[in-house]
């Protein structure tokens, strides 16, 4: 029985667990987006054209954006958040369900109760091979931190310089645009910080996968769970910082920390590589904290043979890794060459060049290690390179990843 | 429940990507089909260098009566300026008596033109009384600039920043004066001044033509007229411009204090930050900031690719903004001594920038590309033959005299009428055959069909008739200036009652290309 539609609760004589699961996080963001992009509309207007030629709504006298006779500032503030936050609201509502976890003699039962699409599917023990539970949550909710981040500080920084301009009679741009973002970062953030628990279940053939996010839980997942002839049970409780995150964490916060002056005084980054470092920064940041995960559990089946992967030598780089390194060391490379070719002296040019080359440095020094050396097994390295050669010819690509993204902003530059 | 199948694991990652990429891949094709192929498919006709089979001869071409005409031009600025903003003017056909001055939306863009001329003809003349008539016109029209930006924003200099630059003002005593008055109705663009300005009239909700002009001409005044007074103002009004730009990031405002749409960042081109920021570092050398600034933009930003740049979309659509971009590219040249930001100025703009405009016989642009190549002599070779260039803007100049059109105005030399192509034979009238293949492309196929919106809405002019031949000067209508016009739409047929009254241009269509000339040394008048 999988996926078998059913709005009936299902009985269990064994062991149950029931979790009610709300989004809240995503709620409270979507709702915030949602009434952000409609008062965005409500106070700014829905203006496009010039005024008095309008072509939709009218001139309420709270500026134009993009271009003369361009748009309101709401369709270029509000539109993303009110059609997000509807998305988000709509797609809470679908979200938000009982989770009713059973374990009988022979298998797991998993009932979803929920407004649309109730499901309820049940595994037998035999054919489970591994459970696996952890609060990390989705990996695909880094994509809030790309679009909002770099939206939410654009929005900043055309906002904050309207305050108290000396003929305007009113701040109602300004602090529309500042709400706006902050609500932007802010929610995008809570999204992130506030994971979905992922419970899956692997056989040979399928993967099964259910998220929720406990508001209030009749049980023990642990206990619930538990497989026949368990072999193997990793468990960890709340982790101390590791040096790995250590370096993660120097090197997110020394990105958004240039990244801010860069932003907000046109000094050592440019605007671009600003964005990407301060959105790139939050998310290194941000994964420090979810690796620091309270709750998380695997299991393994004696029957099934299976056994976990053995640590992996090397940092497994995401798309968001890749990207993000690729345009910070290709941006950075260019800022820097071309920053000393048009040299221009005076204290503030020599103090800004002298800094952006120190910060240069150590951007490539970092994304070497983060991409080659993975800080952990830094002493054992050796010994991985010279054993296995599927590390050498690893460790190898990324080094000549490294060269080519630097060589490549020589390339550009001259 | 989500349920995946493990065997098809490898597979499924596969075709999700597969499914994320196509709409990428899909907006990738469409705008790359427009900007990669359509759009230069309507231009590329547009770069092939003129026949010159069809200029009049070099040695036809008098350049002691060039001079006389400049000056003719000149002398008649004045009468364009009652209030230091120049305008357009209609005269009574009999007794030459002015009988009102036109409205403009483009006062500030059409002072600076004739204000950037008048800074080339007092730097290119020896001591006497034309440079002194000259230096009376650039005080007049100075004082027409600082007032554009002193009276929105309360004051002059950089106690004053300013965010608000206008395009007309009228002082209080002209709401009852019929040229004036309609500045004093109540209309969105129309503001009250501030401070001790409170009682004037300001023309805002500015555009870029007009901060194109009026930076091109405080970098004229700033690098061409070494006169105290004008070098003083000039340099107040640099760093109320630098500071409000500052204040603003860049945005520029309206009357209401809130952002009217114009700014100066991306995807606007970096030559805007990078003229006023390097103007601001000229007049303020000891400011560090200012010079911090001028590399950031031009370094950080990373535009040293592409700075200065104009895109050939706008020789279809919206040709009027080449006119004032050019000025700003103008203006870089102008006050750039750095050689190695000259070299690389002049190496992007006749590598990505110039050949877009070397079939228009756009006498400005023209006069731009010789101007840079004599600022740059020294550094780099010009890739294109000066001769010909020099040759093309020449041709376009002796037509004012040939078809005596000077002055500019509705009389049109006696014919009240332009010259129209259908009288000048059939390759006249060729239409560029890939518009019609382009409109049925999007009139008639489904793909294309993606494209009505932008086509026929956002760019309308995408499918405008557009001929083969560029228009010469003879063909444009002498109300306005001209080098703004797209001579590739211009057909000439302009026919004018001149029986009463006669509608005037100043001379900024003759007067800037040739001074330009002049000042770099293309022109040896005997």
């Amino acid at each position: 029985m999988e996926n078998h539609l059913t709005y009936r609760k299902f009985a269990s004589s064994g062991q149950s667990l029931c979790i009610f699961s709300i989004p809240w996080s995503y709620l409270v963001t979507g709702i915030a987006l949602f009434i952000i992009g409609i008062l965005d509309f409500i106070f700014l207007g829905y203006l496009i054209g010039h005024p008095g030629e309008e072509i939709i709504g009218e001139y309420i006298g709270q500026g134009i954006a993009v271009y003369l006779g361009g748009v309101s500032f709401a369709w270029t503030i509000g539109l993303v958040p009110l059609i997000t936050g509807f998305i988000i609201v709509v797609y809470c509502i679908y979200a938000s369900k009982q989770v009713i976890l059973s374990r009988t003699e022979n298998s797991f039962i998993i009932q979803e109760r929920r407004l649309l699409f109730p499901f309820i599917t049940e595994l037998r023990h035999s054919s489970i091979r591994k459970i696996d539970y952890t609060n990390k949550g989705l990996q695909l909710r880094h994509v809030w931190v790309m679009l909002f981040i770099p939206m939410g500080i654009r929005i900043l920084q055309f906002g904050v310089p309207l305050f108290n301009e000396h003929l305007a009679h009113d701040n109602i741009l300004p602090v529309m645009m500042v709400v706006t973002a902050v609500i932007d970062i802010v929610g995008a953030l809570l999204m992130v910080i506030v994971p979905t628990h992922t419970l899956s279940f692997e056989s040979e053939q399928k993967l099964y996968t259910v998220n929720f996010l406990p508001v209030i839980s009749t049980g023990n997942i642990n206990r619930t769970l538990v497989l026949s002839e368990e072999t193997e049970s990793h468990h960890k409780g709340e982790e101390k910082i590791s040096y790995s995150s250590y370096f993660h964490l120097i090197g997110g916060l020394g990105m958004i920390v240039l990244s801010i002056i860069g932003l907000s005084l046109e000094f050592l980054w440019g605007t671009d590589l600003s964005m990407i470092g301060v959105t790139y920064g939050i998310y290194l940041v941000l994964r420090v904290f979810q690796n620091k995960t309270p709750i998380y559990f695997t299991k393994f089946s004696k029957s099934t043979g299976y056994f976990p992967e053995t640590d992996r030598p090397f940092r497994k780089l995401t798309l968001i890794d890749i990207t993000a390194i690729s345009l910070l060391i290709y941006f950075s490379t260019l800022e820097f060459l071309w920053g000393w070719v048009y040299f221009n002296p005076n204290w503030l040019t020599i103090l800004e060049m002298s800094l952006t080359t120190v910060i240069w440095l150590g951007m490539i020094f970092w994304n070497f290690l983060y991409i080659t050396v993975p800080l952990p097994t830094l002493k054992t390295l050796k010994l991985q390179l010279k054993e296995n050669p599927c590390n050498r010819l690893q460790f190898i690509f990324r080094l000549v990843y490294m060269v080519i993204l630097v060589v490549l902003g020589l390339i550009v530059a001259f | 429940m989500r349920i995946q199948k493990l065997k098809y694991h490898f597979l499924r990652k596969i075709v999700i990507t597969t499914v994320i990429l196509i709409p990428i891949a899909f907006g990738g094709s469409y705008i790359g089909v427009y900007l990669g192929i359509m759009v230069p498919d309507l231009t590329e006709y547009m770069e092939i260098p003129p026949d010159t089979s069809e200029f009049y001869n070099l040695a036809d071409i008098n350049l002691t009566r060039l001079e006389e005409i400049g000056t003719e031009f000149e002398h008649v600025q004045e009468k364009h300026l009652p209030i230091n903003l120049s305008q357009t003017i209609t005269l009574n056909a009999t007794t030459g008596e002015i009988i009102y001055y036109h409205r403009t939306d483009n006062g500030a863009l059409h002072t600076s033109e004739n204000l950037i001329a008048s800074c080339f003809r007092y730097a290119s003349l020896s001591t006497g009384p034309e440079k002194d008539y000259s230096l009376y016109l650039i005080r007049k029209m100075l004082d027409g600039m600082r007032l554009l930006i002193e009276v929105p924003n309360g004051g002059l200099g950089p106690e004053y920043p300013g965010t608000k630059i206008g395009r007309f003002y009228a002082p209080p005593d002209k709401w009852n004066d019929g040229n004036y008055s309609w500045i004093f109705d109540d209309y969105f663009r129309h503001f009250n001044g501030t401070g001790k300005y409170s009682q004037w009239r300001i023309r805002l909700y500015t555009s870029k033509d007009e901060l194109g002009g009026y930076f091109g001409s405080l970098a004229a005044m700033l690098s061409l007229v070494d006169v105290p007074d004008i070098q003083n103002i000039t340099k107040l009004i640099i760093l109320q411009a630098m500071e409000g730009f500052l204040s603003s990031f860049w945005q520029e405002m309206s009357g209401d204090g809130k952002p009217n749409g114009v700014h100066f960042q991306p995807p606007s081109e970096a030559q805007w930050k990078l003229l006023l920021t390097k103007m601001a570092t000229i007049v303020d050398p000891d400011n560090a900031r200012y010079k911090q600034l001028f590399n950031y933009y031009l370094t950080k930003e990373r535009r040293v690719n592409r700075v200065p740049f104009t895109g050939k979309m706008d020789n279809i659509d919206n040709y009027y903004s080449h006119y004032f971009g050019n000025m700003i590219i103008l203006g870089l040249f102008l006050v750039e001594d750095d050689p190695k930001l000259l070299d690389l100025y002049f190496k992007n703009f006749q590598e990505k920038t110039y050949p877009i405009y070397r079939g228009h016989r756009n006498g400005f642009q023209n006069a731009l590309y010789l101007a840079a190549a004599a600022a740059c002599s020294s550094i780099r070779p010009a890739d294109f033959d000066l001769e010909s260039i020099r040759w093309d803007v020449l041709d376009q100049l002796w037509r004012f005299a040939d078809f005596n059109l000077i002055p500019f105005d509705t009389r049109c030399g006696g014919t009240n009428q332009t010259t129209s192509r259908s009288s000048l034979g059939a390759e006249w009238l060729e239409i560029d055959p890939n518009i019609a293949q382009w409109k049925n492309f999007v009139d008639n196929t489904w793909f294309g069909g993606l494209y009505k919106w932008l086509t026929y809405e956002i760019q309308d002019a995408v499918f405008d008739t557009r001929y083969l031949k560029p228009a010469t000067v003879d063909m444009f209508r002498p109300t306005e200036t001209i080098w703004n016009k797209n001579p590739y739409r211009e057909d000439g047929v302009h026919i004018f009652d001149t029986t009463n009254n006669v509608t005037q241009y100043a001379g900024a269509s003759f007067t800037l290309p040739y001074y330009m000339l002049k000042y770099f040394g293309y022109l040896e008048v005997p």
